[in-house]
């Protein structure tokens, strides 16, 4: 494996096992997360963010939950044949994660100073004396100043609370943060602000980003790679230079399609037709066949693959678009 | 009066009495929306933006103000007179998850306006316009016996909109209607209401965070800091030249898709002020960077700047060479 390479995950299948149906949440994904890399991961909901993030945690929820295969690999390690304990080592150290809403993240009923404090002392051996100073700064680190480390969550704003997770997550200086959908809960001024402190975190600190979102404006401004999700599979990734500048996936053009735009004044908006297919009932040929504008009659009955179609550019697709020349 | 206006709210307040003091939600704020328009109210949360929708449909009782509806004063009128008036103004809300009883099908769900004001005679005629709405809004017939649970988010917001046309409404306030919904979902439910509008020559008040939304589907805009109106202008104009401070700053902040779209983001330091007992200043100016001296002394009103473009700054015009 690259040495440069950080996270790779290979034919990651994860799915739900329920009591009528069994959910196939992710579908045989690959990817690769290089050091000091920002990937976004973009797609609407049910199409299995989440999942794959919480997979490379080992915090699927079992039951119904089950990596059925696949392998993750972190710095060469796979992290499928480590024990629970070694995992718990892991989580929080190397891997840290960051969720959507940062009101429900925190304890309402410990300090911020003691939740940071936790992380600290679990992973490091600090007396509580030092594990406080270093709370302290890192609190600074997010831009709140370390004499609230005092405070409760309630005390704080919500744009304040998710700096503080932000806190949390670094506290023991991770090589990869997840941070899925981190901005989605806050205004959009405060949303710039996060997405700047991280941005500039992850250059002091020099982490690896897997940003889950389903909004292609926080990729475009923040993210190196993006990776297209629909229905448990990757459909569409390269750099976001080259997916931004020529799209060639019918459902990435569809997203894309979907938003109102700020440059250019439309009458109407094109929605992509039809909703996401069952994921508990998938069909046998491509997941987005049906809703489709360039469905040939090989999407019925083959899934596409992952191929290279330019330099850092793979799409999963029969008959993608082609760039008008 | 002029008649041309669906509704006309002027000077309209908010006040919400709580244990610290009085908290200004909506404060002075004035607009028109002439018949078949919309009007985008943008602000963050805790502007004040969903009070104001709610206070000029009387779900909130306003502090002061008055409010014209069709040319009519119905600022003092009695609930009585207001449960009439219900038909001609509707609601539809933010979260399609929780604003509808789980217990209800989706047919009961449609149907229940009409059995509220007791507009329909028989059942047969009460399940004629449930169905002819249930094909307006875009939801199947064989959905009729479903319950929200069984349903996608998208679908759910429709129930909200057929709820709020079935009366046929000729005023509807829209809070944060696509909120809650995935992109491509959201294209197809502002595709619907531009539609409904077109056909119906509604008028709407269409609340939201969302600044792509705003400027796809409004006429004219009003943005919203802690409870002022800051910039008022048409959707074209605000959109292409912003003179408020933080207008400016928020519109920056927008993440852009549009790789080549080389804007530069304006910070906003710090955070909302609260508002609770504000003082007589500009709301704006603790965070503004241009802010100065006369910014806390006294706040500024809604000037007019250019024709149709309002904005309540006192340095708007040495700051933009107006």
């Amino acid at each position: 494996m690259d040495e440069n390479t950080l996270l790779k995950i290979d034919n990651l299948v994860v799915k739900y096992f329920l009591r009528k149906s069994t959910v196939e949440a992710v579908n045989g994904v690959s990817f690769e997360i290089k050091k000091g890399e920002r990937v976004g991961l973009v797609g609407e909901t049910g199409a299995g963010k989440t999942t794959t993030a919480l997979s490379i945690l080992d915090l699927v929820s079992n039951p119904p939950g089950r990596i059925v295969s696949g392998d993750i690999y972190l710095n060469g390690e796979n992290l499928r044949q480590k024990s629970e304990k070694e995992m718990r080592k892991i989580r929080g150290n190397d891997i840290a994660m960051i969720f959507q809403d940062p009101m429900t993240s925190l304890n309402p009923v410990l300090t911020v100073g003691d939740q940071i404090m936790e992380v600290v002392r679990l992973h490091n051996n600090m007396t509580k004396f030092e594990a406080m100073d270093k709370a302290k700064e890192m609190l600074e680190l997010v831009g709140i100043p370390g004499e609230r480390y005092l405070e409760y969550p309630h005390q704080f704003s919500g744009g304040m609370k998710q700096r503080v997770v932000i806190a949390i997550a670094l506290a023991c200086n991770p090589k990869l943060l997840i941070a899925d959908e981190p901005t989605s809960a806050l205004d959009v001024t405060i949303q710039a602000q996060v997405l700047d402190l991280i941005n500039e975190l992850r250059n002091r600190l020099g982490m690896s980003l897997l940003l889950i979102t389903h909004d292609l404006g926080v990729v475009a401004e923040t993210c190196d790679k993006v990776m297209i999700m629909y229905a448990g599979h990757i459909v569409e990734s390269g750099t976001v230079d080259k997916v931004y500048r020529n799209i060639m996936h019918p459902y990435t053009s569809g997203l894309f399609n979907a938003i109102p735009k700020l440059d250019e004044d439309t009458d109407r908006l094109q929605p992509i037709k039809g909703m996401m297919p069952d994921p508990s009932n998938l069909p046998e040929g491509c997941a987005f066949c049906d809703r489709c504008p360039n469905a040939v009659e090989a999407c019925k009955t083959r899934k596409p693959e992952l191929v290279q179609v330019e330099e850092d550019h793979m799409v999963a697709c029969f008959n993608p678009i082609k760039k008008e020349a | 009066m002029e008649n041309n206006y669906m509704l006309s709210v002027k000077n309209l307040k908010k006040y919400f009495n709580t244990p610290t003091g009085v908290l200004h939600a909506v404060d002075d704020v004035s607009f028109d929306i002439p018949e078949g328009t919309t009007l985008g109210v943008v602000g963050e949360s805790g502007c004040g933006k969903s009070t104001l929708g709610r206070t000029v449909l009387h779900l909130h009782k306003k502090t002061s103000g008055q409010i014209f509806f069709n040319g009519k004063d119905i600022s003092e009128i009695n609930k009585h007179e207001f449960h009439e008036l219900r038909k001609e103004m509707q609601i539809i809300f933010q979260d399609p998850f929780s604003s509808i009883d789980p217990r209800m099908s989706v047919r009961q769900l449609i149907a229940e306006p009409l059995k509220i004001f007791k507009l329909c005679k028989s059942k047969e005629e009460i399940e004629k316009k449930v169905k002819e709405t249930m094909d307006t809004v875009g939801l199947a017939s064989r959905l009729a016996d479903s319950y929200a649970h069984e349903l996608d988010g998208g679908r759910r917001q429709r129930i909200g909109i057929g709820r709020a046309i079935i009366l046929d409404p000729k005023f509807i306030v829209c809070d944060e209607p696509v909120s809650a919904l995935d992109v491509s979902i959201q294209a197809q439910i502002l595709n619907l209401m531009q539609d409904l509008q077109a056909e119906r020559n509604l008028t709407y008040i269409f609340i939201t965070h969302n600044l792509s939304v705003v400027k796809h589907i409004s006429n004219d805009i009003m943005v919203m800091y802690l409870g002022c109106a800051v910039e008022k202008a048409s959707s074209t104009d605000l959109f292409k030249h912003q003179y408020h401070p933080y207008t400016k700053a928020l519109i920056s902040a927008i993440p852009r898709v549009n790789l080549d779209d080389k804007s530069v983001r304006i910070p906003i330091k710090g955070e909302l002020v609260s508002p609770i007992d504000p003082k007589d200043q500009c709301r704006f100016a603790p965070r503004c960077e241009y802010a100065c001296d006369k910014c806390f002394a006294s706040a500024p009103t809604l000037e007019e700047v250019e024709p149709g473009h309002f904005v309540a700054c006192h340095r708007v015009r040495e700051l933009n060479n107006l």
